[in-house]
């Protein structure tokens, strides 16, 4: 019961910083066991998902008699075949998505943002570094992820002889990408929390912005509304882990509806999106009571 | 040192808290006293800037809040009893808070010893008891040594042992000159721990002073009398003006002195048993004090009474 009328020492240096914050943050993440089983979640949505993907085309090929189903699938490149085998992605994207919203939602329904706030009573500081702990998690976690997934996949096509390897050229950039573009879901994940503070709300949230935005404007047989489905973030932000050429040989249901952004174009059209999310739960947050 | 200038809070239609204004000052306790819903936690939150004000200010030596280069070290606060994640450990959690600051680790380890939660320090806090949580919360308003100390109904929850340890805590933070702010909404506590009072009721300050003076100046003192003549002696009283009740195999006299009431005994030829005088209570003097100022009002009296002992026995 020793406590302290003077200042202990090394306390009374003690600052607030945006390192301590992003120090706090990191750590925050790291300590919870929710973090470990999304993570998983998502692991098992990609490499799953690639493994069945590569399943059914060894099959499909397989029945057909080899490659007699799609003339020149046998000239097939390596980052289209990578492209096909991270499809995954679809399903993985919502696992860091929920990361990123449950990284906020989480302090909201316990009540440590009050804590938080209280430590950090300039609030923009929180915004910005859970959204960089996050990407920046979202990322390690996910490379290697796409990695197995790209190899698992690979197994199932060495019978036909068109299996990529990870170093040919463009299948690094198709990994990475995919990465990439799970990690800005999952900071779009921590905007939707800020604006919604409730998990069930922002990951219905994501779900109609990154799902059922695009499906249904489809059948929306207007111009504009066609031109701004291919902004959205999801069509926009795939340009990143899509092959620019290469898929003329292939039937139609691997089609990308990337409208010719290139790679980095889609993806800072994404990151706009990411920002003005981002920007708005800044506001709110400023606004608002904790 | 706590300065609040007109401080003014309003949700929607209900003003929580309005223009109020007082100084809470370091080297001692002050306690914040006032019925469920008076505004206690809502100017405490706008203390640490959790809500914003929709008028006036407050400052903590001289700046509000946020402006501070290290806020943890000025103010530690204890807002709820939950204000941790429950998925995260104790310790972790104080970890987190702490590396905003640049705080270490001895630090942590010394506020966990401090608050007696080393043994369950690698919990998860979800599964903490109510008083288990409080004491997490103490120690994370602790963490930065701060000047200023804020808690909001730091007992609650809290077993005897934890409320004895609490009141010693309090006492020895003011005593090493700090600025010691507790709310509470049982008398009796604040009675106990605090040396001055800031009272609040409907988000108005209704006292501001010493405890002392706010019992002498809020509550009537009581004169209280056995005598075996006392039906005579009621109606003496009451002709002189005094409201007489019967209590305790006697009666209780407000509204004369104690010497008065010996006075017309004497005159009267009446024979006194006892005579004393019955120092009126904290809860005494808070119930003058609050009784047209709490939500209450507009509902039977009997019933408005029994809520009100519940709400002081609780």
């Amino acid at each position: 019961m020793s406590m302290t009328a003077q200042p202990r020492a090394g306390l009374e240096k003690a600052r607030w910083s945006w390192f301590g914050v992003l120090r706090s943050e990191w750590g925050k993440l790291w300590t919870l066991r929710s973090t470990y089983i999304i993570i998983a979640v998502g692991a098992v949505f990609m490499i799953g998902l690639s493994f069945l993907i590569a399943m059914g085309i060894s099959e499909g090929l397989r029945d057909s008699g080899g490659f007699s189903m799609v003339p020149g699938f046998g000239d097939i490149v390596s980052p289209v075949i990578a492209f096909i085998s991270l499809q995954g992605v679809l399903l993985a994207q919502f696992a860091t998505g929920v990361l990123g919203v449950l990284l906020v939602t989480g302090e909201y329904s316990t009540g440590m943002i009050r804590s938080t706030l209280a430590a950090s009573p300039t609030r923009i500081p929180v915004l910005v570094t859970k959204a960089v702990v996050v990407f920046v998690a979202a990322v390690l976690a996910m490379v290697p992820v796409a990695i197995i997934g790209f190899l698992v996949a690979q197994g199932r096509y060495t019978e036909f002889g068109i299996e990529a390897a990870l170093t040919d050229p463009g299948v690094p950039q198709i990994v990475v990408g995919t990465a990439l573009y799970t990690a800005a879901v999952a900071v779009i994940g921590t905007g939707l929390g800020w604006i919604l503070r409730s998990a069930a709300g922002a990951i219905f949230a994501l779900f109609i912005l990154l799902m059922l935005l695009p499906l249904l404007l489809e059948f929306v047989d207007l111009d504009w509304v066609q031109t701004l489905t291919d902004y959205l973030p999801g069509a926009a932000g795939q340009a990143v882990y899509t092959p620019t050429e290469g898929f003329e040989i292939l039937p139609s249901d691997f089609e990308a509806d990337n409208e010719g952004f290139g790679t980095w174009e889609g993806y800072a059209i994404m990151w706009g999106w990411v920002l003005a999310i981002l920007a708005a739960g800044g506001w709110m947050l400023m606004r608002r009571d904790a | 040192m706590i300065e609040a200038n007109q401080l003014r809070k309003r949700y929607g239609q209900k003003v929580a808290v309005n223009d109020v204004s007082f100084t809470v000052k370091p080297g001692r306790v002050t306690g914040f006293l006032g019925p469920n819903g008076a505004g206690k936690s809502t100017t405490m939150r706008m203390i640490v800037g959790l809500d914003r004000p929709t008028g006036g200010e407050v400052t903590v030596n001289g700046k509000r809040y946020a402006r501070h280069a290290a806020p943890l070290r000025e103010v530690g606060a204890l807002l709820e009893a939950k204000a941790a994640h429950s998925g995260r450990s104790a310790r972790n959690h104080l970890r987190a808070l702490a590396q905003t600051h640049g705080i270490g680790k001895r630090r942590v380890n010394e506020v966990i010893e401090l608050v007696g939660l080393t043994e369950v320090a690698g919990k998860r806090a979800g599964g903490f008891s109510l008083g288990m949580g409080q004491r997490l919360g103490i120690a994370a308003a602790l963490l930065g040594d701060p000047a200023t100390l804020i808690l909001d109904e730091p007992v609650n929850g809290l077993d005897p042992d934890g409320v004895l340890w609490v009141r010693k805590l309090l006492k020895r933070l003011a005593g090493e000159g700090r600025t010691v702010f507790v709310s509470s909404h049982l008398m009796s506590e604040m009675a106990l721990v605090a040396s001055h009072l800031i009272v609040i009721g409907r988000g108005k300050i209704l006292a501001d002073s010493g405890i002392e003076d706010f019992i002498e100046h809020a509550a009537e003192t009581r004169v209280f009398v056995r005598s075996p003549a006392a039906d005579q002696f009621t109606g003496v009283l009451t002709s002189a003006g005094a409201k007489v009740e019967k209590a305790d195999g006697g009666i209780e006299i407000t509204g004369l002195a104690m010497e008065a009431v010996g006075d017309a005994a004497a005159a009267n030829g009446i024979a006194l048993h006892e005579l004393s005088s019955r120092k009126a209570s904290l809860e005494d003097a808070f119930m003058k004090l609050t009784s047209d100022q709490i939500e209450y009002r507009g509902i039977p009296d009997e019933v408005a009474e029994t809520l009100r002992r519940e709400e002081a026995s609780q």
